[in-house]
């Protein structure tokens, strides 16, 4: 028990002292979200959420074993550097919904 | 080894209200990038002190979202998610086509991911020489059986439709889907 109550206060203490090693610009829960609205006041998690909710489980998932996606995710050059990917088809194909 | 992964991501859309312009848009993507980090890097919280001291502030431009993209990508791995390019103005989405280039080209461990319709590829093409890779996506049986199958599941009145069409539609509507 006082074991216990011991360690509690050092712990205390170690962390009184690690919070004063802070510089004093670190940034706070508040100014964070300032600066994310100073970097842009979009919101796109939004859409993202509503997208998210609307996909079909297993619809898409074909295009993640392409040969395509899995060079350009492991950081595989092909044709190109392949650090771009681009995946085009027509209206209603689903590419917005791709997981 | 790179400690952790970051996503920044963007959504064109024709029904947008306004037509973001393209540092806005990067804006956005440096935005979720930093929501990934625990913290928002001193160079950042820096830029914007000083943006306080000019009356009005300023936003910030596509070189300053470039360098702290830059500099987030030494230590970690980042993808820039955007879809539908081809909902964006093309005057626009020539700019942001030319500022991924150099995002690309100041950063090479940043990766790049795009959708747009077919036409948008020659552009694409274009601006990101040398980097991209295209493929088409076309929904195969598997898939269009995956979407009915979920859609039938979410429907409000389940009982409005037999079980014998249910069948039917899950079994014949894939069946039209041409093989790859």
């Amino acid at each position: 028990m006082s074991q216990s109550h011991v360690n509690d206060n050092i712990d205390g203490f170690s962390n009184t002292n690690s919070s004063n090693d802070v510089p004093n610009n670190s940034t706070t829960v508040d100014q964070k979200s300032e600066i994310l609205t100073w970097l842009s006041g979009l919101e796109p998690s939004i859409h993202h959420q509503d997208i998210q909710a609307y996909r079909a489980d297993g619809v898409g998932d074909g295009l993640l074993q392409t040969e395509e996606y899995q060079k350009w995710i492991a950081g595989i050059p092909s044709r190109s550097d392949g650090s771009a990917l681009l995946f085009y088809g027509g209206p209603g194909v689903g590419k917005t919904y791709i997981r | 080894m790179k400690e952790s992964t970051v996503v920044g991501y963007f959504y064109f859309d024709f029904a947008a209200k306004e037509e973001p312009t393209p540092a806005a848009v990067l804006g956005s993507v440096l935005k979720q990038v930093i929501r990934g980090l625990d913290e928002v890097p001193e160079r950042i919280v820096k830029a914007f002190q000083d943006r306080e001291t000019v009356i009005g502030g300023h936003s910030i431009t596509i070189s300053e979202t470039m360098e702290f993209l830059k500099y987030i990508s030494s230590s970690r791995c980042v993808f820039i998610c955007i879809d539908a390019l081809d909902e964006y103005q093309a005057r626009h989405r020539a700019k942001l086509l030319d500022s991924l280039n150099q995002i690309l080209r100041g950063s090479p461990g940043i990766r790049i991911y795009l959708t747009g319709r077919p036409h948008i590829q020659t552009e694409v093409e274009e601006y990101l020489t040398g980097r991209l890779v295209t493929a088409s996506i076309t929904p195969t049986k598997d898939d269009i059986a995956a979407f009915i199958r979920a859609k039938l599941r979410e429907g409000e009145m389940p009982e409005a439709m037999s079980e014998e069409l249910e069948v039917e539609v899950e079994r014949d509507i894939p069946e039209t889907i041409p093989d790859r």
